[in-house]
């Protein structure tokens, strides 16, 4: 094993920001816990929950009062979708989404509710031609970039669209576009938008659904009331602290960070060389483009498993991604790549390698060599 | 335990037991889940090599975390084997060999069963997945010269150092070179057997010695892709499951039905009339009539048997070529010595000097020169014993 590692999978969550790993550990030292309750202690701990909440709220435009947290994205993304939703709605999404999106819809088919796809195009963009017509009132799931293939979506014209359709209610993921750019939960006309921890350098275990003013969350944990009695649990009241600051300092660094990783990328690319000759076809919108996620790359090889790369790069210090997660090395193709043209063996052979702003333009022009010399002997010994 | 010699003997002239590695080498172990491929993993760790663990998914059963749980391939199995690999310090990986399976396991199966044979999985999955593809993802992912597994076998080498053979374990009760026969000399040559010299009771005693969590757990004896042992329902899921049936004697009269000729085999008593002396046994089964012949135990003894895929480890036996050595027919079945002559294309006959019992077609047999395997092939359609 190469002793050293480089991590490129910031895409699925990036290491806790050490500030926020401090403030955290001072909490925590300081006792803090449950902030429901009658007395001094809960009420210490009240105060830095509606402090988180403020905070976030401030970064996304909004009201505290609009922010649920919940455990994780996928709960939010339930949270929200329950709200809305009931078996006799239509739901209308992409073949691009997240998996736990994906699950959501497969649930609503099962359930016997109709399920829609919106076509991506080759770049993985959503097609505002696509929203179908008869179907007023329908609730509408989507992200509003892929972690997939890195496609930020455009969606100002997409919703645009939407409502003119006769769209009904939008719940929309914001996970990875929230690493990517400033956010204002107001103007994407969301009933629901979900934004994560993990992604912006927070902790692992919290997320948040913000919904719109007139917006009823529906609980789908019903219990002591938490939340507003949007969900029942007690408040992960360090957490929830560690989310907001580091949201907060991902806000205040938005534009530097695009910056850095434009720049890291771009080096990574040139020492990578030629795609082609490594059997690569890049997937989503071209690396150049705007309209990709800062940091983010994304390719598939017709000639091995994604999973197969993955370990190969592992083993060679590299911590990377098909991009698409799976269970236990399943080989199902991804939805998302056949939605968007590619083969079969191409969309079995996602990859993916996202930058975060710990990474150096040498660790990425280092990764590239490693990453040529890797997929190079791979190709050569399993063949087609 | 001690065991010093084996039934078959020691090893032939010109042969000698593989060595050990000089040097450290980079090993793929594959990773069961049990406590077989957990101590020869930690094993080769503590033998200073440098090891990759891997769990093969290999079919969808895989799925299933319940009422399927002595299986090597379920959910539950890949958690153990990650934690033995974290357990002893090793890099773990979970490498996808579905579709290889599929073709060299899966779908010979079905079809051996279509045609009237009793297949042997086992052997397909050792000669083609684990000895076959993932030898070669080993290498191109991991750079890997070597694939070990928990089976209890031995390697020997030539005097000369070109050519490998199979070695049988030196606990004969475990010995499973019998399953590996379909491996020639450059697949033995990278393989790694590390429980070969070992007993189970040893293997269990290694693994409480260093806290495996594995170390209790009990064996795998299921054919992995079939859970709870109803390959029938498997073969009525892919449309290969036959009705019912006439069941006949020698003579071809009717003496009575069956509800699928693929639920016998050879040899097979349960589900059959008679008892005591006028027990009567399946002598063959005919898939296109769908008609199975029974025939007192007596009939079943064959001195003649017809094979094909007959190879050494260096390759197919070729027309008129012949290889002697002590037959078996079953895993730890009888032995009989026995000369196996090639007809070319892999097909050959096997005579032996005393018959042995109800050889079923589809089943291996495997020749072994002392204990080395010097042979093995598939059994094609029985001779009348004289």
């Amino acid at each position: 094993m190469t002793p050293t590692r480089l991590f490129l999978d910031h895409a699925a969550g990036s290491p806790t920001l050490p500030v926020v790993v401090d403030l955290m550990a001072d909490l925590y030292r300081a006792g803090i816990g449950n902030p429901n309750g009658g007395h001094t202690e809960a009420r210490r701990a009240r105060a830095i929950l509606d402090d988180a909440r403020a905070s976030l709220a401030e970064d996304l435009c909004v009201e505290p009062r609009q922010i649920t947290f919940t455990a994780t994205a996928s709960e939010a993304l339930a949270l929200g979708l329950h709200s809305v939703l009931t078996p006799t709605v239509p739901l209308v999404t992409t073949a691009g989404e997240h998996r736990g999106a994906r699950a959501l819809a497969a649930q609503h088919a099962a359930a016997g509710g109709a399920v829609e796809l919106v076509a991506l195009d080759a770049e993985g963009a959503m097609q505002a031609a696509g929203i179908p017509a008869n179907r007023p009132g329908a609730v509408g799931l989507f992200a509003l970039a892929s972690g997939e293939v890195g496609t930020i979506q455009p969606w100002a014209t997409f919703a645009a669209a939407w409502r003119a359709s006769g769209g009904g209610a939008l719940v929309v993921d914001a996970v990875q576009a929230a690493y990517d750019h400033a956010l204002d939960a107001q103007v994407t006309g969301a009933a629901h938008l979900v934004v994560g921890s993990a992604k912006v350098g927070g902790p692992f275990g919290i997320a948040a659904l913000i919904s719109a003013p007139d917006t009823k969350v529906r609980p789908i944990i019903v219990g002591g009331g938490q939340e507003r009695g949007r969900r029942g649990g007690t408040e992960a009241v360090v957490l929830a602290a560690g989310f907001a600051a580091a949201f907060r300092a991902h806000r205040l660094q938005s534009a530097e960070n695009r910056q850095h990783l434009t720049a890291i990328t771009n080096a990574f690319d040139a020492a990578l060389g030629p795609l082609a000759s490594l059997g690569l076809v890049p997937t989503g919108a071209p690396f150049t483009s705007g309209a990709r996620l800062a940091g983010h790359r994304s390719y598939a090889a017709d000639w091995a498993l994604g999973d197969d790369l993955v370990a190969a790069l592992d083993h060679a210090g590299i911590a990377a991604s098909t991009g698409s997660a799976c269970i236990s090395g399943s080989r199902e193709p991804s939805e998302a790549l056949r939605a968007m043209g590619h083969s079969e063996a191409e969309s079995r052979g996602g990859l993916r390698l996202s930058f975060g702003r710990s990474t150096t333009i040498e660790e990425a022009q280092g990764a590239a060599a490693v990453v040529r010399s890797v997929l190079e002997r791979v190709r050569t010994a399993v063949p087609a | 335990m001690t065991l010093t010699t084996t039934p078959l003997g020691g090893l032939p002239v010109g042969w000698q037991a593989a060595p050990e590695a000089a040097t450290p080498e980079r090993v793929l172990v594959a990773l069961s889940g049990g406590v077989d491929s957990s101590v020869a993993a930690a094993l080769l760790v503590e033998a200073g090599h440098e090891v990759v663990g891997v769990w093969m998914r290999l079919h969808s059963a895989a799925d299933q975390r319940d009422g399927h749980r002595k299986s090597c391939c379920t959910l539950d199995a890949a958690d153990d084997a990650r934690r033995i690999a974290d357990q002893i310090g090793i890099p773990f990986h979970i490498q996808n060999l579905e579709q290889e399976f599929a073709d060299a396991v899966l779908e010979p199966f079905v079809a051996a069963y279509q045609s009237g044979e009793t297949p042997s999985p086992c052997v397909g999955c050792n000669t083609a997945v684990k000895f076959g593809a993932l030898v070669g993802k080993g290498s191109a992912l991991f750079g890997c010269d070597a694939v070990a597994t928990g089976h209890y076998a031995r390697r020997a080498v030539s005097d000369d150092g070109r050519s490998w053979r199979l070695r049988a374990a030196l606990d004969t009760e475990k010995d499973q070179t019998y399953f590996l026969h379909g491996l020639d000399s450059a697949a033995i040559a990278r393989a790694r057997f590390p429980l070969g010299e070992m007993t189970k009771p040893e293997v269990r005693e290694f693994a409480r010695s260093r806290g495996l969590v594995t170390a209790e757990k009990p064996e795998s004896q299921e054919i992995c892709f079939v859970p709870n042992g109803d390959y029938r329902s498997l073969l009525r899921e892919r449309g290969a499951a036959s009705g019912e049936g006439d069941v006949v004697d020698e003579s071809g009269a009717v003496v009575g039905t069956h509800a699928g000729s693929e639920g016998f085999t050879v040899g097979q008593r349960r589900g059959l009339p008679g008892s005591g002396v006028s027990a009567r046994y399946v002598s063959s089964v005919d898939p296109v009539t769908n008609r199975i012949t029974i025939a007192p135990r007596a009939s079943l003894n064959v001195r003649d048997i017809a094979l094909i895929e007959a190879a050494t480890p260096e390759g197919l036996i070729t027309s008129g070529a012949t290889v002697q050595g002590l037959a078996r027919i079953r895993h730890r079945g009888a032995l009989a010595q026995g000369t196996v002559t090639g007809l070319g294309g892999g097909a050959a006959t096997l005579a032996l000097d005393d018959p042995l019992w109800a050889p079923s077609p589809g089943q291996t047999v495997v020749l072994y020169d002392g204990e080395t395997l010097v042979a093995g092939a598939r059994i094609a359609r029985p001779q009348p014993s004289v």
